[in-house]
């Protein structure tokens, strides 16, 4: 069994996750290193915390507990604590100390009784709307041992299931967990293996054979195309992208475009991480419009946002 | 001058509703800063005109 | 899944061409050519006298009052000085309707109002002194020159008004309590409010003239048993009585069929002998509608309705009258679709009377609604600041099943809610019946409206409504099944016969984070009031668990018990002094039967209810974290608690953020949510065990909040689930407390299906959905749909919801010139952002984002 599974967010009435309303369990860690990421917290394989800002009563305990000297703090007149990432060793004294609900933890183990018992609660919701358990990340294929167990026991439960995946991972996961799996929901960053190594930190190889031979399979699938500006907003990718869907052959149910959005930014406030895409603008429906006519006329069914 | 010999001034025929002897009707047009609007007040037949009086050339 | 060939109809019903999300398409047409169907509604838009009240005060400055209908009454009072008291209500209207001012407005085609001049309120000096000061004293709205006249009148009603009359019966010291507002709402007789469903059916279907010759036949044929021989007392006595009311009932309506010619006689006038040059719609067309409108007065209501024009017009006559002149009383409940349905059918479908287009009854459809947005309305401070954002509680009612199951929605409903669509008023509110049995298209346009953020069709479950009046009202199904809201919340029967007429019958409630705060406080309020409101339940530092539920439940009886005795008391004083004999010749009951319109004894359908506002769920929260850290966890003694309460949580910060974090209400978790059930159980078994008038199955209990969650801020101290003293409490009456429901909307609605819906009348859930998903996805309505369907199956009562972006509302606090487009579901109610409290404002951006990625 992996071990260590952190789960940063059990997300009820997910509606972009698969079809229906889902609820989405999202596993901490992945391999990639996409600068855009919309789960930054679900990066590292370890726990993390977030500083709210807006609970900080600037009381300067965190600075006076921290064994490593880790955080900076100025007084009640000066600037709010700073922590420095690189020096923390995460042992969490700050978070359990802080008096004000201003540290939280992100990421915690769940056990599979407390996490099925909270995928059964919304049943009714999935019965009605066609939705289910969604497994997301991270890359939840680094945990196959513990997702395959997930997904078992939601199908076993009669959930329908989606797997929501990067691709990136040895075939021998994703032969573990597919038996549980209803549906892929499988991302396409780009299909140049040179800009996609840049961007993210590995190339793409692995990834779009995992894809084929998902398809082979017979598995049903659906491509996720993350539409992020100045990298892959172009035609081009688009086109390629629907050459690349004809040969994977029937697998394939549709395409979801999801336009770039700058959601994320708090999150990576609150991690102290810089956000590359500080005050880069949203994509509106309006902007992937011309994409999505493309992969209609090409035949695949099509949707803005998942 | 009265409200008698005004041009807005609209007596009530008898056995209407609000017929009361030496009262009709004067109906005016109006405007203030959200539009126009027609209103009707009670005016005495003898009452002395008033700034809006106009002759009735009918 | 969504059909493709219903979107496509709305569409072109709607005249948009697009591949965009409809809501999107929609809304941005608006902001681009402004609200609107044709030249005239959007004419009348731009030039709408909204007449809405924020923080108690008048949102247009030009808003004053005026005393002609105080005057008028004051006058025919004393001239018909002893006359029997129904008799003289009526040669009271009789008065006002012969000789007050009329206007009718540029472009208009609905007539009729209740004030001597647009943008003026109207007084009544019969209710007391209290509302009549609150207008006279502010000197906002009062004009020096009315002000000793306006204290004249008040020193003559004193010895007749309402308030006089009900003070008489209640102890001083009871009336101190409720007068402090901490308890629940003030007796009525302060702020003079009330409510009614007007029958409206009988006056379309028989026109008044009809309803006449009845009450004349019905003292005909009483004097005739009068002289039967032998002389049978006690079957003759009573028909003295009625004989009065027959008589009262008959000079009100010939009184409003003189008055309606009046506006006959006007239009007339304008449209022969002024100048209509400037008119939108060009001077001849404006002349033929000018004519027409004559035509139609003259008329309605005397006669029955011969298609949509007259049907709209005799239901705005008769509306006037009855909640507007007679007494003042709020809402304009109707099942508006079901009424004037056979009239639409006529006129629009089978073009056989007063034939029109369908676009031009939409066009009269979004004159109505404009109108409603016109109306002054005066009611007492203490309302005012709990409904801002409107001017009053305007909700109607669509949709539903009938008694056989069977879909009541038609052509016009789809139509009421395009015109909806088109216009963009936060008022009326619209009430819809919801049932998974109603056709998708009608479905779907309610949908689309609640992608607009407009906040409603606030959506009631149709079957458990219809159910619960048939079990606990003893309504026959096919009167359960035509259910309006009357206000906010609670269903009452419409049609012909024995509609609810006051808020005495149904309506008021008590408050209820203060329940749960006096059993802590041995019944004192140290936070407003300062003083003793409630009843002694003991040292609540030595309170067991089980003690602590008992002086909670005492508290509750002893709140209720003033409720609803001040209740009986106003109802037994209207009745003897304040009788509306107009309302009463609608009612076929009360023509039937020669009783006045507040009877409630035999009354054959009654609809005995109230309310707690705000929520009810305070109490639950607040005993939850109780138990939680001091009985289970035992972290903390009651002594303890009760220190950090008095000092408002001040210095014990760390603790209150434990006493947030205990379980909340709305996350799906058995421990707060059973407590929380606890809460309702108890509540509305007290409510079951007071027997009011006509009421043998006790008092119907509904959990609702208005907006009171804001402004009852400052009454209700610290509590102990970690609220300071001031902030809002508990918003909505089943709503999760804004920010404490961290598990999104399908784990409220399970928390929310936990509560007792079956034994309940109503229960008022608040939701937030994200703009992205409702109005800019294509798959908003499939999962909206199941996630109603799911609401459905759990058998919740209602659900409402706000689909408004953050951002927006931020950006609106900001330039709110730019963002007066902006409604916001408050509660029961949608309102104006940007005339909302700046506190308002905030406790609405607060409540839970689900904003999803
Ligand atoms: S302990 Fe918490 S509240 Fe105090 S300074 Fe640190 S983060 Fe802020
Ligand atoms: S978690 Fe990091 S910052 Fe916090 S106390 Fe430990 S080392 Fe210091
Ligand atoms: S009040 Fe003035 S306008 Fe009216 S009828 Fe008299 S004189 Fe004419």
């Amino acid at each position: 069994m992996d071990n260590n599974v952190l789960v940063t967010n059990v997300q009820r009435f997910s509606t972009n996750d698969g079809p229906g309303i889902r609820t989405t369990v999202f596993l901490k860690g992945c391999h990639l290193k996409c600068p855009w990421c919309h789960n930054p917290e679900c990066i590292n394989p370890y726990k993390e915390f977030y500083y709210l800002e807006k609970n900080c009563l600037k009381c300067g305990h965190c600075a006076e507990v921290c064994p490593e000297g880790a955080i900076d703090f100025q007084g009640v007149n000066g600037e709010f604590p700073k922590r420095d990432r690189k020096k923390c060793t995460r042992c969490m004294i700050c978070v359990n100390e802080c008096p004000y609900g201003a540290l939280e933890t992100v990421g915690r183990e769940w056990t599979f009784d407390e996490l099925i018992k909270e995928v059964e609660a919304d049943k009714l919701f999935y019965e009605n709307s066609g939705g289910g358990l969604t497994v997301s990340g991270g890359e939840c294929l680094d945990y196959p041992e513990f997702t395959a167990g997930l997904l078992k026991l939601a199908k076993d439960a009669g959930i329908h299931t989606c797997l929501d995946t990067s691709g990136f991972a040895p075939w021998k996961s994703i032969e573990q967990v597919l038996p549980y799996t209803d549906l892929v929901l499988f991302d396409i960053k780009c299909m140049d293996s040179r800009k996609h190594l840049e961007a993210t930190g590995v190339s793409n190889e692995i990834i779009l054979r995992n894809a084929q031979k998902i398809a082979d399979a017979t598995k049903k699938m659906r491509l996720r195309l993350p539409i992020i500006p100045g990298f892959n907003d172009e035609l081009r990718h688009i086109e390629e992208v629907v050459k690349f869907a004809r040969e994977l052959g029937p697998a394939v149910e549709g395409i979801d475009l999801l336009p770039f959005h700058n959601w994320a930014e708090g999150k990576y406030k609150q991690l102290d991480i810089v956000y590359a895409f500080a005050g880069v603008g949203a994509l509106f429906p309006e902007h992937v419009a011309e994409f999505q006519k493309i992969i209609e006329n090409n035949g695949f069914e099509v949707t803005i946002g998942g | 001058m009265t409200c008698k010999d005004c041009k807005f001034f609209y007596p009530v025929a008898e056995g209407e509703f609000d017929y009361e002897q030496g009262k009709g009707d004067c109906v005016n047009a109006l405007q203030d800063s959200k539009g126009k609007y027609w209103l009707v007040r009670k005016a005495k037949e003898d009452a002395p005109s008033c700034a809006n009086f106009k002759p009735n050339l009918k | 899944m969504a059909s493709a060939a219903v979107l496509a109809e709305i569409k072109q019903e709607m005249n948009l061409e697009t591949n965009e999300p409809f809501g999107k398409a929609i809304w941005d047409k608006k902001l681009k050519e402004g609200p609107g169907s044709t030249p005239k509604t959007k004419h009348l838009y731009k030039r709408c006298r909204w007449a809405h009240t924020a923080g108690g005060l008048y949102v247009d400055e030009e808003i004053k009052i005026s005393l002609q209908r105080a005057r008028l009454y004051t006058e025919a009072h004393k001239a018909n000085a002893g006359e029997i008291s129904v008799i003289q209500r009526a040669k009271c209207l009789e008065h006002y309707l012969k000789n007050c001012d009329l206007y009718i407005q540029d472009e208009e085609i609905l007539v009729g109002v209740n004030s001597a001049r647009p943008a003026t309120l109207e007084l009544y000096p019969e209710g007391g002194a209290a509302n009549m000061f609150d207008y006279l004293e502010d000197e906002t709205l009062c004009p020096p020159e009315l002000y000793d006249e306006g204290v004249e009148m008040v020193e003559y009603w004193k010895q007749w008004s309402l308030s006089a009359m009900c003070e008489r019966y209640v102890d001083p010291e009871d009336l101190r309590v409720m007068s402090s507002a901490v308890t629940g709402e003030t007796p009525v007789w302060t702020h003079f409010y009330t409510n009614c469903i007007p029958p409206y059916q009988s006056v379309l279907e028989d026109g008044l003239e009809k309803r006449i010759e009845w009450c004349e036949k019905n003292i005909k044929n009483a004097k005739a048993k009068l002289r039967q021989y032998p002389w049978n007392g006690e079957e003759n006595f009573p028909l003295f009585e009625k004989i009065d009311n027959w008589t009262a009932m008959i000079i009100s309506a010939k009184a409003v069929i003189g008055w309606a010619r009046r506006y006959s006689r006007l239009a007339r006038i304008i449209a022969e002998d002024f100048d209509l040059s400037d008119s939108v719609s060009g001077a001849n067309q404006r002349k033929k509608e000018l004519l027409e409108v004559a035509d139609i007065c003259y008329n309605v209501p005397a006669k029955p309705a011969r298609g949509l024009k007259d049907a709209m017009q005799s239901k705005w006559f008769c509306y006037m009258i009855v909640q507007n002149i007679e007494r003042y009383s709020s809402g304009y409940s109707q099942l508006e679709d079901d009424l004037l349905w056979p009239y639409y059918k006529r006129s629009v479908i089978d073009k056989t009377g007063q034939p029109m287009t369908r676009a031009e009854a939409i066009e009269l459809i979004e004159c109505e609604r404009l109108k409603v947005c016109e109306r002054t309305v005066t009611k007492g401070r203490w309302m005012r600041i709990i409904h801002p954002g409107i001017n009053d509680l305007h909700i109607l009612s669509i949709g539903g099943l009938d008694e056989n199951g069977n879909d009541m929605s038609t052509d016009l409903t789809d139509a009421i809610l395009e015109a909806a669509l088109n216009i963009h008023t936060n008022e009326p509110s619209i009430a819809f019946k919801y049932s998974p049995k109603i056709n998708e298209k009608t479905r779907r346009l309610v949908y689309e409206c609640v992608s607009q953020g407009y906040g409603f069709p606030s959506i009631k479950h149709h079957e458990r409504n219809t159910k619960h009046s048939i079990e606990k009202h003893d309504w026959p199904p096919e009167v359960a099944a035509r259910w309006a809201l009357v206000l906010c919340m609670a269903p009452g029967a419409t049609g012909r016969y024995s509609t609810q007429h006051s808020r005495n019958e149904g309506g008021g409630g008590i408050d209820g984070p203060n329940q749960g705060l006096l059993a802590l406080w041995d019944g004192y309020d140290d936070w407003f009031s300062k003083s003793q409101v409630g009843v002694h339940t003991g040292d609540a530092s030595k309170f067991t668990w089980e003690e602590l539920l008992k002086a909670v439940r005492t508290q509750i009886e002893n709140s209720a018990q003033l409720m609803f005795m001040n209740k009986e008391i106003t109802s037994y004083a209207e009745g003897k002094r304040l009788e509306s004999p107009f309302l009463a010749i609608m009612d076929d009951w009360n023509v039937e039967e020669g009783v006045g319109a507040y009877e409630r004894y035999n009354k054959p359908y009654t609809n005995t209810w109230s309310s707690y506002y705000p929520g009810p769920l305070a109490i639950a929260d607040d005993l939850t974290a109780i138990k939680y850290w001091i009985f289970d966890k035992k972290k903390y003694t009651m002594a303890q608690l009760l220190e950090a309460l008095k000092a408002n949580w001040n210095g014990y910060e760390e603790m209150r953020q434990e006493f947030l974090s205990a379980p909340k209400f709305g996350n799906d978790d058995d421990y707060a949510d059973e407590i929380a059930r606890w809460v309702f159980d108890t509540s509305t078994d007290v409510w079951e065990t007071v027997k009011m008038l006509g009421a043998p199955k006790g008092v119907q209990h509904i959990a609702q909040s208005v907006s009171a969650f804001v402004t009852r801020g400052p009454m209700v101290g610290a509590e102990p689930f970690g609220r300071r003293h001031g902030e809002p409490t508990h918003d909505g009456g089943v709503s999760p407390y804004m920010g404490l429901d961290k598990k999104g909307p399908t784990a409220v609605l399970k928390s929310v299906s936990k509560l007792p819906h079956d034994r309940m009348k109503g229960n008022q859930l608040n939701q937030r959905l994200p703009v992205g998903l409702m109005r800019e996805s294509e798959k908003g309505f499939d999962v909206w749909t199941a996630y109603m369907k799911t609401w459905h199956d759990l058998g919740i009562d209602h659900v409402q919801f706000n689909v408004v972006r953050t951002e927006d509302m931020r950006a609106a606090q900001k330039e709110p010139e730019k963002w007066d487009h902006l409604i916001v579901r408050i509660a029961g109610y949608s309102a104006r952002f940007i005339s909302l409290s700046k506190l308002a404002q905030d406790s609405i951006i607060s409540r839970t984002v689900q904003e999803l990625g």
